[in-house]
């Protein structure tokens, strides 16, 4: 029933985004997209439901089913009626690609998928944040029938319960129909995550820079310890850089697709979900507005700007008015920002404080995504040799996925020096979740902008043709000179 | 080899290496949890089951236990004490109507107890015990 529950979520995510970009029923990249935003929307479609069920009318697990089931069927009658239109998204055109690539990648899924299913077996809670703040939360709205808002006591202040309600939404609903408690409704909510970040990456690259540059993001995201060892621990960090991967890829189809301004609904929609899932997904809303602002304004055609920011507007009007209901109605104050001006002032005069974050932000990029050897330095020699090539065209996409990241770090950063605690205790324990929030984007911005092994090898090969046809007029023209 | 196929053979090369690592030395936990005893939340949900089960839906407890303070285990065990428990509210202290016990053997310290004026309602075995605060 738990699965069933899950599946039937995924189902609505397909169809509403279906509604938006028809295709046939058939294997291509465009449904594999379709499939792959399917799962978070859904889920954060059914947890905003159950929650302002619970909210307006108790815990009625009948009320439940008819608001989810209408929801439903909606949203699979609008995906099934949907008129197909002009844009499908195929592979963007490239040279035949070799299928080595496709075997790697076929190997770091498979071997990711089995360390998912050998740590949940180990863990079947999960690490400590999953059990200590999101499962606990679950628990409370299953368990706590009439008295469900004791989850926001204040009494459980150390388990942060003014955070968003995403995770234990979907995972309390699952249960409310299963009529049971398992580990299997966070377990599996955190497979979609997980892979749903694969799978919207390796589509949306796709689309973008063609089939090589996505098979080998997708490889190297797949082969990261930490995107598969946070999913598998049930860190609410995987959901949400699954909602920032989704949010920037689609602006990012966006820019492809000027005319077509549905990609920025879905962005503002999954741009919403992502303030759904943590505290640190109302920086990613602040910092994407702000981002996209500018980087149009500097980068794209200034004219898009209302259009885009109105479609983006309309998409996330709906989960924005749910996480503010929740917390201005049910959260408790923010125990980081519940604090005095002053004791914030004496940190931020603290130079040894300064001096620690600087630091753990020095060291801790060499240890994101935990490969055996730094992939920061390993990109940059892949950068070396295969150089960026940056179509103006996509320019106002990169620029917002470096602003925002940028933002967020600085944000993070700022938190960091100015709050309570040993600052080199926090950032050692939180960073480096901060970082893989943000590393799927990161390399989609990096493959955007990377040219592509084969046609760059082209290139060049031409390059040299031509300056060896040079060195031949040249040599044909000296000749007669010399005699 | 061109250096575009160098980096990319790395790139990818590194990429399956650190999963198969990991893979492997996901397997090695898993079978290690298998064969000892780990401390962990499937431990203390079997511990405190039959605690849970007899609350009533809204419950607010305190807390004893015989770890020492201030230190991550005892931290880690009052956490999921509250995790096992939910929804009862457990608070990090003894001054409670009702307290419930966390305690690593089944013989806890008796003179502990008395000066924190508790006394036993129910043992629920495993070392966890609920007791009644005379004061409260």
């Amino acid at each position: 029933m738990i699965l069933l529950c899950l599946a039937l979520s995924w189902l609505m995510g397909c169809g509403l985004v279906r509604w938006l970009f028809p295709a046939s029923l058939r294997s291509t990249l465009h449904n594999a997209l379709v499939l792959s935003l399917g799962a978070g929307i859904g889920i954060g479609i059914a947890s905003s439901l159950y929650f302002l069920t619970l909210a307006l009318v108790g815990p009625r697990i009948l009320m439940l089913a008819s608001v989810e089931g209408v929801a439903l069927v909606a949203a699979l009658a609008l995906g099934i009626l949907a008129a197909r239109r002009v844009n499908v998204l195929e592979w963007a055109p490239g040279p035949p690609t070799p299928w080595y690539f496709t075997a790697a990648l076929g190997v770091a899924l498979a071997s990711a998928v089995i360390i998912f299913i050998f740590s949940t077996l180990t863990k079947p809670h999960g690490e400590w944040d999953a059990w200590a703040i999101w499962n606990m939360r679950a628990r409370f709205l299953f368990r706590g029938g009439e008295f469900w808002r004791d989850a926001f006591s204040n009494q459980l202040d150390w388990s942060h319960p003014d955070y968003p309600l995403l995770l234990p939404g979907i995972v309390a609903m699952c249960w409310t129909f299963a009529r049971a408690e398992s580990t299997l409704a966070s377990t599996a909510a955190a497979f979609l995550f997980t892979f749903g970040v694969a799978g919207v990456l390796i589509s949306t690259l796709g689309i973008l820079r063609g089939k090589m540059q996505a098979l080998i993001a997708g490889t190297l995201l797949l082969g990261g310890v930490s995107l598969i060892a946070s999913g598998a621990n049930q860190y609410a960090d995987v959901p949400l850089s699954y909602f920032i991967l989704t949010t920037l890829g689609l602006l990012c189809l966006q820019d492809r697709y000027p005319d077509d301004l549905r990609f920025s609904v879905l962005a503002g929609l999954t741009a919403g979900f992502a303030a759904w899932t943590k505290n640190e997904g109302t920086f990613f809303l602040v910092a994407l507005i702000a981002a996209r602002a500018w980087a149009i304004s500097r980068y794209g055609n200034r004219a898009t700007l209302a259009p885009q920011f109105l479609r983006l507007a309309a998409g996330l009007v709906a989960p924005l008015a749910v996480v503010v209901f929740f917390k201005l109605r049910f959260a408790p104050p923010n125990d980081l920002l519940a604090r005095q001006p002053h004791q914030i002032l004496t940190h931020l005069t603290d130079i040894s404080r300064w001096i620690t974050v600087i630091q753990e932000y020095i060291v801790q990029p060499f240890r994101i995504g935990e490969y055996l050897v730094p992939i920061i330095l390993v990109l940059g020699v892949y950068w070396y040799l295969l150089r960026f090539n940056v179509e103006q065209r996509d320019r106002p996409a990169i620029a917002t996925i470096v602003i925002v990241s940028g933002l967020m770090l600085a944000a993070e950063f700022a938190i960091y020096v100015a709050l309570p605690g040993d600052p080199s205790w926090q950032v050692k324990s939180s960073f480096d979740r901060l970082l893989l929030q943000l590393w799927p984007s990161g390399l989609l911005a990096f493959f955007m902008a990377a040219n592509t092994p084969q046609l760059y090898a082209k290139s060049k090969a031409a390059e040299k043709g031509k300056a060896a046809e040079k060195g031949k007029t040249a040599k044909r023209a000296v000749k007669p000179a010399a005699k | 080899m061109s250096s575009h196929r160098f980096a990319v053979l790395a790139l990818i090369s590194i990429s399956l290496a650190s999963s198969l690592w990991l893979l492997l030395d996901v397997i090695t936990a898993y079978t290690y949890s298998r064969e000892s005893y780990a401390f962990g939340v499937p431990n203390f949900e079997s511990r405190f089951d039959a605690l849970h089960k007899s609350m009533p839906p809204r419950s607010v407890l305190g807390y004893v236990s015989d770890n020492p303070g201030n230190n991550a285990q005892s931290q880690a065990e009052f956490y999921l004490t509250q995790y096992a428990l939910a929804p009862a509210i457990v608070k990090a202290t003894t001054e409670e109507h009702f307290v419930v016990a966390n305690f690593h053997n089944n013989a806890p310290n008796a003179n502990m107890l008395r000066a924190k004026n508790l006394v036993l309602v129910q043992d629920f075995g495993n070392g966890v015990f609920i007791y009644h605060n005379t004061t409260r």
